[in-house]
């Protein structure tokens, strides 16, 4: 990360527990003005913990909070130049209040409501693309109108921080798309705000942040561009949860520098060697799209046999589960070719690409839970 | 053997067409999902099929009989819901065997019956438990069961799979599809979501806004779409207007708006000057090409690319201005990306559609 | 027996009896509680001139009774107001405590507040009048010879205050859980204080359950009749001035009286159904400093205090007080009852049994008839239809009793329409009737929610396995509203037990366990009072207590 940047928000040493069970063990993290940060990981990993004590609606057992440089630990939620987008149902627009009264309630609460902040709301409205519609009532909005005026109304109170909790839930695949298309072009538009977005979609997280935050178990394990997390993950549970990958467990069979050489189930892979040693036993990852189904063995190199489990056709895409012999199921997502297609049950090839494998050591009897899909 | 006509149904709900003189045949064993948006008419349609709504006009042939006028408990059909609808004062077993006692069977008659469905759903271990010790699969599957005992051969799913985790989705799916199968049922399922749909049917019937658009097979329905808006719905799409400058045989020449780049299209059907769309999946969308007659090449301007792990997404301006999408695979993007680049689809790929009175209507999702 | 039981259900599901049923049950409805609360309106246009002649030109009195009716109209719509205005302020914080906090001891709390609801008015009533009024009180532990307060307007107020207080309460309660707290979240989010937060957004969003709540507070002030009775003194609010009449055989004045309070009580419902669109709150003006002040922790904190005190001192403390004076006044309690020579306790063992069977022939027809049209309310989709009966059920709630006794007296009496002898004559079956008809809306309302709750998917599930209708009401849906049907009986049964008012107007020499404490405690027999009151605050709480346990099991 650039380290040149401003840090607006600031984690040291953040913990928390419920009753005895760690949310959040030991969490620091550091969150440059303008950047769109995604905090990501599984349900139950602790990101929406995270998130509700940034916001100041917990408190952490532990640890401090910064923002903008001062201590927040014990200042209210409403004190802390924050603005909060609310689950996607109704994002807690006053049903009771117009558009209008929505937009300007933060400054009227703080009494600081003024013809200047009435001619903010206008302006707002307009950049909002609702300026016809001041006076009506959130009943009668669509999801994505919706979603405006609760950002419009999060950044009335002049919030350069804005936080969102899983902001786009459970609608519908290409709806959804389409305002988090919006909420993007939003933010860049407006460029002076840095946002915190939690979320457990991952292609969500890929698509809108300038950087991950990889939260599993209560604890960071990475922070990275989408790139660095989908590309180089420093974990299992990283890399299994960001991508579709196939685990294989294998053995370091030869050293060759600046080369190591792996045995994985009897075919060899090269790879650069990472101060493994001979013997040493490790973890290989290899993505659906990097593994392709064909019928016939055609070379000794690289090649598994397996059956057809079963396969799923999306959008132009198939996705097959082959078993292998030794039982594993490895997943293969290749283009669907109309003349090429395998029944269940059907004996087929599996060819390895082992271009962009990435390898792993095994981290023993505990390899089963780090693998979350 | 279940035969289900459906003739000129309609049903309104105040203004609001439900649904709006639909016309359908399921033909026996036939495993047919009725896919679309919400406010459609997919529901409608199956719970006017099981009797629980009652249609304004039209008819419902079981087999050639009219069942329109009668109640649902008069029907011969097994039914499965969103929420399970699992009685939750009654264990498993009583559950199962509720259809069988209802019909007063004897005791030995209803223990066959009953262990047979449970066995064949695999819920048989916990045939003592009550609902809320269940999981939503398990409660599936004696929801299914249940269906099962009722000795129908028509069975009427309500979007069955949406209220499980998308882990359990793909296998229950799966499952499902070979149980109906393996016992000669004609199933007719309702789901808004398409990769159910795509995976389980033998045919299915898109719906939009109370009217059938198309009744094909998955493929043909994906490959063939008869509208913009089922192009749309099964598939992130590029859609691009242009005129028919030049007709050959079995290919035409566009030429996009704006007098825009010369597109080749896979057919002869339309007219010289006649106003189209074309649409290409972004997912055939190559930067890559060896030049040859059967695709189309461009000259386009990247203007923004998205990273979403195994595939990319990049925005591409055209030469008149329009706008595309395409979806590469990550490890596909050449390595020196320039900021013009050209690409290349397949002529068979582009599917063309008559320019439509309202265009954005036809890309709404709803 | 399975299949003709089925051959049977199959039979009586088509849509003929279907229909029949509906009319049957919507019939019994209209004519055992429309009727005759209408029948009053004609009772008086009919005998207008008499009636007008007694109130204004009677030879004796001139127009007495017509300004004694309007004192007593006048009486009722004070205490009433201020009740309500009281309720609401020391209501208020109490649900907000309930609605949004959770400490130990919440559930007992929330218990003692339904303690004034379970128990019978009178019996309340002659404790609280103990606690405030009698040497045996308060004032006794401060020395003093006489009670703290005498019987009349004051007293009625501390009375009425504590049988509305849980009204209030429980509705506002509910009424605040059902705004989702994710708005205040936000509010606070955005800057707002808590004050300020509870007056522009929870408050407008709750407005339309305050209003009820409070309507409902004051009709059941105006038509509180059996704890008025002890402590009224010579202040006689509308309820009493019926009963007065009608044992005077002044049926005309009483008659009018009550037609008033029917027309109040169904304007004051129509007001209830069209109003809470129109009235706003001030939302739009914020005073920020004050506000921030009164959102202040320790503010919330005396507040609090505050308001548990004067829950204790007002409510709780003189409703049980009854127990304390039996405590000290045991051989008082002991002589007057078990060796008196007027037989006191054969006395109250015929009214026990006369409450008790009384209770119970009401709640089982409430049940048999209350279900139907529970189904028929929020199943059956007749529109419009729907609105006008969810309203007729709400009339009897808010008709003061004594008035509605009055009706059903006449309507089925001797001045009745049903000729010279009428069809019954006050007793018995005609508190049988009159508890009827006040029950049924109690059976009712619990029932509409519970019938809601009933997934529809269930039934239809119950169908399309192939039973008929009247199977899956008996498979499906009962199983499902057993429960629902236990408490509202309860409620229904402790509703009965207490009732004073109307079953002063009809009884004939059938005593109920209400009246003989009134009667006990005019006759100054203050002992065999609060044994009587002891006896059934028990029972009741028994009772409720199985409610709650019901209730709390099928959560």
């Amino acid at each position: 990360m650039d380290s040149n940047k401003k840090i607006l928000v600031e984690l040291r040493n953040i913990s928390k527990k419920f009753e005895t069970a760690p949310l959040l063990q030991n969490i620091s993290l550091e969150i440059p003005h303008n950047s769109y940060f995604c905090i990501c990981g599984p349900t139950g990993s602790g990101k929406s913990t995270l998130l509700r004590i940034i916001a100041g609606l917990e408190k952490p057992d532990q640890g401090e909070i910064y923002i903008g440089g001062k201590l927040m630990n014990n200042i209210l939620p409403e004190d802390r130049g924050i603005g909060m987008l609310f689950e996607h149902m109704t994002y807690a627009l006053f049903p009771h209040l117009s558009i209008y009264e929505n937009l300007i309630y933060g400054q009227r609460v703080r009494g600081v409501a003024s013809e200047e902040s009435e001619k903010t709301a206008d302006e707002m409205l307009r950049l909002l693309m609702l300026a016809d519609r001041a006076k009506d009532f959130p009943r009668v909005m669509s999801g994505g109108m919706k979603q405006r005026v609760a950002l419009g109304r999060a950044l009335m109170t002049g919030a350069e921080l804005i936080l969102l909790d899983e902001p786009l839930g459970a609608l519908d695949a290409k709806i959804r798309l389409n305002l988090r298309k919006e909420l993007v072009s939003m933010v860049k538009a407006l460029g002076y705000l840095t946002v915190i977005h939690v979320t457990q979609d991952i292609e969500e997280a890929l698509m809108v942040s300038d950087y991950i935050v990889a939260i599993f178990s209560g604890k960071i394990l990475q922070i990275g561009t989408p790139e660095e997390i989908y590309n180089h993950p420093n974990s299992i549970e990283v890399c299994s949860f960001f991508s579709t990958s196939n685990f294989f467990e294998g053995s370091i069979s030869g050293i060759e520098e600046p080369n190591a050489l792996i045995d994985l189930h009897g075919i060899t892979i090269q790879i650069k060697n990472r101060a493994f040693s001979k013997g040493d036993q490790v973890v290989v990852a290899i993505r659906a799209t990097d593994l392709s189904i064909q019928k016939e063995k055609t070379s000794d190199l690289n090649q598994l046999q397996g059956k057809v489990l079963r396969y799923q056709f999306n959008q132009g895409v198939m996705r097959y589960e082959i078993e292998l012999e030794n039982k594993n199921v490895i997943v293969v997502n290749q283009r669907y070719d109309e003349n090429i297609s395998f029944k269940e049950n059907e004996k087929v090839t599996i060819t390895l690409y082992p271009t962009n494998i990435i390898v792993f050591p095994h981290p023993g009897e505990s390899l089963e839970e780090k693998i979350i899909k | 053997m279940p035969h289900i006509v459906i003739k000129d149904l309609s049903k309104a709900y105040g203004k609001v067409k439900a649904l709006d003189n639909v016309n359908l045949e399921v033909f026996d064993k036939e495993y047919l999902t009725l896919l679309g948006p919400s406010g459609c008419g997919k529901t409608t349609i199956l719970r006017s099929i099981a009797g629980l709504e009652q249609p304004d006009r039209g008819e419902i042939l079981f087999d050639g009989k009219n069942i329109t006028d009668l109640p649902p408990e008069e029907r011969d059909i097994g039914m499965v819901f969103q929420h399970f609808m699992v009685f939750p004062f009654l264990n498993v077993w009583d559950n199962v065997t509720y259809p069988l006692r209802i019909k007063g069977k004897s005791e030995v008659e209803i223990e066959e019956i009953a262990v047979k469905a449970m066995e064949l759903v695999g819920i048989l271990p916990r045939i003592n438990e009550f609902p809320e010790d269940l999981s939503a699969p398990e409660l599936q599957k004696v929801g299914l069961a249940r269906a099962f005992s009722t000795g129908s051969k028509l069975l009427l799913l309500d979007e069955p799979l949406s209220t499980l985790d998308s882990k359990f989705r793909m296998e229950f799916q799966h499952e499902l599809r070979k149980l109906v199968k393996g016992l000669g049922l004609t199933a007719i399922h309702v789901t808004h979501d398409q990769r159910v749909a795509m995976n389980i049917a033998d045919r299915i019937a898109l719906m939009r806004k109370g009217r059938i658009l198309q009744i094909a097979t998955p493929m043909q329905l994906y490959y063939a779409p008869n509208s913009i808006f089922t192009c749309n719905f099964l598939s992130n799409s590029n859609f691009l207007e242009g005129i028919v400058e030049k007709k050959e045989e079995k290919r035409s020449t566009v030429r996009l708006r704006g007098f825009g780049p010369k597109i080749v299209i896979p057919t002869d059907k339309w007219e010289r000057r006649k106003r189209l769309v074309l649409t290409i999946r972004r997912n055939e969308i190559s930067f890559s090409y060896a030049k040859s007659s059967e695709i189309n090449i461009l000259n386009a301007e990247i203007i923004d690319e998205h990273f979403l792990g195994a595939r990319t997404i990049f925005q591409l301006r055209l030469e008149n201005g329009d706008r595309m999408e395409a979806e590469i695979l990550t490890k596909d993007i050449p390595m020196h990306l320039g900021h013009v680049i050209t690409i290349s689809f397949n002529i068979k790929d582009i599917m063309s559609f008559e320019y439509p009175e309202d265009l954005d209507y036809e890309l709404a999702l709803e | 027996m399975g299949r003709l039981l089925l051959k049977i259900e199959k039979g009586l599901s088509n849509r003929f009896f279907g229909i029949f049923g509906d009319s049957f049950t919507i019939g019994f409805f209209i004519l055992i509680i429309i009727v005759p609360i209408l029948y009053i309106f004609s009772f008086v246009i009919t005998r207008w001139d008499t009636i007008y002649f007694n109130l204004f030109n009677h030879p004796i009195l001139g127009d007495k009774q017509w300004f004694d009716l309007l004192t007593a109209l006048g009486r009722s719509f004070e205490i009433a107001g201020i009740v309500t205005i009281i309720d609401v302020i020391i209501g208020l914080p109490m649900a907000l405590i309930l609605a949004r906090y959770q400490f130990r001891g919440k559930k007992y709390i929330d218990s003692l507040i339904d303690l004034p609801l379970a128990v019978p008015t009178a019996a309340l009533g002659f404790s609280i009048y103990l606690f405030w009024g009698t040497h045996y009180g308060i004032s006794g532990l401060f020395g003093l010879q006489t009670g703290l307060f005498s019987e009349g307007p004051l007293m009625i107020m501390l009375v009425h205050i504590v049988f509305t207080y849980p009204y209030i309460v429980r509705n506002l309660k509910e009424v605040i859980m059902r705004v989702d707290r994710t708005y205040e979240h936000a509010a606070r989010s955005l800057g707002a204080p808590g004050f300020t937060v509870f007056r522009t957004i929870t408050g407008p969003l709750m407005k339309e359950g305050l209003i009820a709540g409070a309507i409902l507070a004051f009709t059941r002030s105006l038509g509180e009749t059996g704890a008025t009775m002890i402590v009224f003194g010579v202040t006689e609010t509308s309820p009493i001035q019926i009963v007065a009449w009608r044992q005077l055989g002044l049926f005309g004045p009483a008659a009018f009286l009550s037609m008033i309070l029917v027309l109040v009580a169904l304007l004051l419902l129509l007001l209830l159904k069209l109003i809470t669109r129109r009235v706003g709150l001030p939302i739009h003006r914020v005073f920020v400093r004050t506000e921030r002040a009164l959102s202040q922790p320790i503010l919330r904190k005396t507040r609090n205090g505050l308001i548990a005190l004067v829950f204790i001192l007002i409510v709780i403390l003189p409703s049980l007080w009854t127990f304390v004076y039996i405590g000290t006044n045991s051989s008082a309690v002991y002589s007057q009852v078990f060796l008196g020579a007027d037989n006191k306790l054969a006395e109250f063992w015929l009214s026990f049994l006369a409450s008790l069977s009384i209770a119970g022939l009401a709640t089982l027809v409430c049940v048999i008839l209350g279900i139907p049209m529970a189904i028929i309310i929020v199943r059956r989709k007749w529109g419009k239809l729907k609105a006008i009966l969810d309203t007729l059920i709400d009339i009897p709630l808010v008709i003061p009793s004594a008035a509605l006794g009055f009706s059903v007296f006449v309507f089925w009496g001797t001045l009745g329409p049903f000729g010279p002898n009428g069809l019954f004559s006050p007793g018995y079956w005609l508190i049988v009737l009159v508890h009827i008809v006040f029950c049924y809306p109690y059976m009712v309302r619990v029932l509409i929610p519970i019938v809601s709750s009933i997934d529809p998917g269930y039934e239809e599930a119950a169908r399309t396995l192939g039973a008929p209708a009247f199977t899956v009401f008996r498979t499906c849906t009962w199983p499902l509203l057993k429960r629902g049907v236990l408490a509202g009986s309860i409620i229904t049964f402790t509703r009965s037990l207490g009732e004073t008012g109307a079953t002063l107007v009809v009884m004939g020499l059938t005593r109920t366990i209400p009246v003989i404490i009134v009667d006990w405690v005019e006759a100054q027999s203050l002992a065999a009072s609060a044994f009587a009151s002891v006896i059934i605050i028990i029972f009741s709480y028994v009772l409720i207590f199985f409610l709650r346990k019901i209730t709390l099991a099928s959560e």
